[in-house]
């Protein structure tokens, strides 16, 4: 008993100490200056990739691993399903209307613009979640987030924004902002049992070899999605991701489409503005 | 507004708060009859002290959840806990459930530390 | 009462040195040798670990004599016994090395009980012999 006892004090004491006051660095929210941050730090840690590169993960900084690459985008793993998505996407709700109709320029070349914060309700509105409002709309019932249909009429969509740049605005709006911020306390944060941050991964150890596997930099972590990776055997939405990641950490995992998955897409995504869109990708 | 005051407000509802471990909760209300109890009842493997012992952690993981930081193997030691007391074997019971008491407690540390943590990793 | 053992190092490991188990100590490995020894006991335990998916995957961001997957996350665990002549340094690496670099990116086995105590010394035995 008296070890338990030992022990747990122990543990109280550390929680204690956890409770220290923060430090003086949190100020004023400045997406902007974020963002130029977190680029320069890629640019300079990455020299020899060009900036459009980025969103190639693993394959932009490995050799290697491009190489592979190259061979398999012969014949691209999700062609399927991205035919498939272009055909759900097309085909007419029982109503008559179709996806088309709940987009501006009927929902071609406009996943740029996603996330975008809407003034309306307050949130941040995912790709997934729009395609999804818009089934809702014409009496719909909405799709699983993770994969199937969803991810392939997402894949899809983006598909036709290839060329265009990430431009994912949060406007000066205290709820954006604080979505924003919560999705970058969320990404630096550490949790689950093996103690890892989002950022221990994709900015400590980007480039690294993990178990033959090369770590993804976090700057174009989410500019080739939805992806087809072989782990699954098909494609899938970065929601699908968030939670894998999050097990792989032994953290127990939030709902795809929880908020503060949306957070974290909505700083993701703000993060690769300037770069291509380039989804649907491909990853081991 | 401090970022994690706004996260704090948007992925939690309630109150984040570390709960006192039970064990703790003995030590400070002194050598009460309680505790001596409870540590009887563990070491001979009994289904009051695997009933204390699930309580504890169970309550733990709550408040672990209060954070939105709950751990796997929490719950892989809880749900072993459950299945070990379902086949009477309270000792085993009782240890799994201590177990998944003090990683409960881990990741309600790890929550609130990181409130402030995380700040010195931020790319700036 | 065992598995309440590990939280102990929490509080301990920066000052505890555990008794030795020392099996794999008898060996030291030359660096860069190509002999592999044959482990056993304590040794063999900690290698098992330190391989394993599931416990200590060391392998997934070290590079070490055995592994068949390069990986550079960490640094190549190699001719230990030299840079660690003081177990207890070791220990305390692998328990928590937060505690000594804040920013590190290596889980700590010890404090958030992913590894047993008495499964450490085995890790550190394995590590020994590299």
């Amino acid at each position: 008993m008296r070890r338990v006892i030992a022990a747990v004090a122990a543990l109280a004491m550390l929680a204690l100490t956890g409770a220290a006051p923060a430090p003086a660095t949190a100020g004023k929210s400045n997406p902007a200056a974020d963002l130029k941050a977190f680029q320069d730090y890629f640019k300079t840690s990455f020299p020899k990739v060009p900036f459009d590169d980025f969103v190639n993960g693993p394959y932009a900084v490995n050799k290697g691993m491009r190489a592979q690459w190259e061979q398999i985008m012969q014949f691209p793993p999700y062609d399927f399903e991205l035919a498939d998505g272009k055909k759900l996407f097309e085909t007419k709700f029982a109503n008559g209307k179709s996806y088309g109709d709940c987009f501006p320029d009927k929902g071609i070349g406009i996943a740029q613009t996603y996330p975008h914060f809407d003034a309306k309700t307050g949130q941040v509105v995912t790709l997934v979640d729009a395609i999804n409002a818009c089934r809702v709309t014409n009496g719909e019932a909405k799709l699983d987030v993770s994969k199937g249909p969803m991810a392939e009429i997402a894949a899809y969509m983006v598909s036709t924004s290839h060329g265009k740049r990430f431009d994912v605005t949060i406007p000066d709006d205290p709820r954006a902002l604080a979505a924003y911020e919560a999705g970058k306390q969320f990404f630096y944060s550490r949790r689950g049992q093996l103690n890892f941050s989002c950022a221990s991964c994709h900015v400590q150890s980007a480039g690294k070899r993990l178990r033959g596997d090369i770590i993804a930099p976090a700057l174009g972590l989410v500019a080739a999605f939805p992806i087809y990776r072989d782990a699954w055997g098909n494609i899938g939405t970065l929601g699908r991701r968030f939670v894998e990641c999050n097990a792989q950490v032994r953290a127990v995992a939030f709902k795809p489409d929880s908020t503060i998955y949306h957070d974290l897409e909505y700083f993701l995504t703000y993060m690769d503005n300037g770069l291509p869109v380039t989804g649907p990708g491909t990853r081991p | 507004m401090k970022g994690s005051e706004i996260m704090r407000r948007r992925v939690a509802s309630g109150a984040v708060a570390a709960p006192l471990p039970s064990a703790l909760l003995c030590l400070v209300l002194g050598l009460g009859l309680a505790c001596g109890f409870a540590g009887a009842a563990r070491a001979a493997g009994t289904q009051a002290g695997y009933d204390a012992a699930i309580k504890a952690a169970e309550a733990a993981e709550h408040q672990a959840g209060l954070t939105h930081d709950q751990w796997t193997p929490t719950v892989e030691a809880l749900k072993a806990a459950h299945a070990a007391a379902a086949a009477k074997d309270f000792a085993k019971a009782t240890e799994l459930a201590q177990h998944a008491e003090a990683l409960a407690q881990l990741s309600i540390a790890q929550a609130q530390s990181e409130q402030t943590a995380w700040h010195s990793a931020v790319l700036r | 009462m065992r598995l309440t053992i590990p939280v102990l190092l929490l509080a301990a490991a920066a000052i505890l040195a555990l008794p030795e188990i020392g099996a794999a100590q008898q060996k030291p490995t030359a660096a860069g040798s190509a002999a592999v020894p044959a482990l056993t006991g304590s040794a063999l335990a900690g290698q098992k670990l330190a391989f394993s998916r599931k416990k200590g995957n060391c392998l997934a961001c070290h590079t070490m004599r055995g592994s068949d997957v390069p990986s550079n996350v960490g640094p190549e665990l190699v001719n230990l016994k030299a840079l660690f002549p003081h177990r207890k340094d070791l220990v305390a690496i692998v328990t928590n090395e937060q505690a000594r670099n804040p920013q590190t990116v290596m889980p700590p086995f010890g404090k958030n009980l992913i590894l047993s105590a008495k499964e450490i010394q085995e890790v550190v035995d394995f590590l020994y012999t590299l």
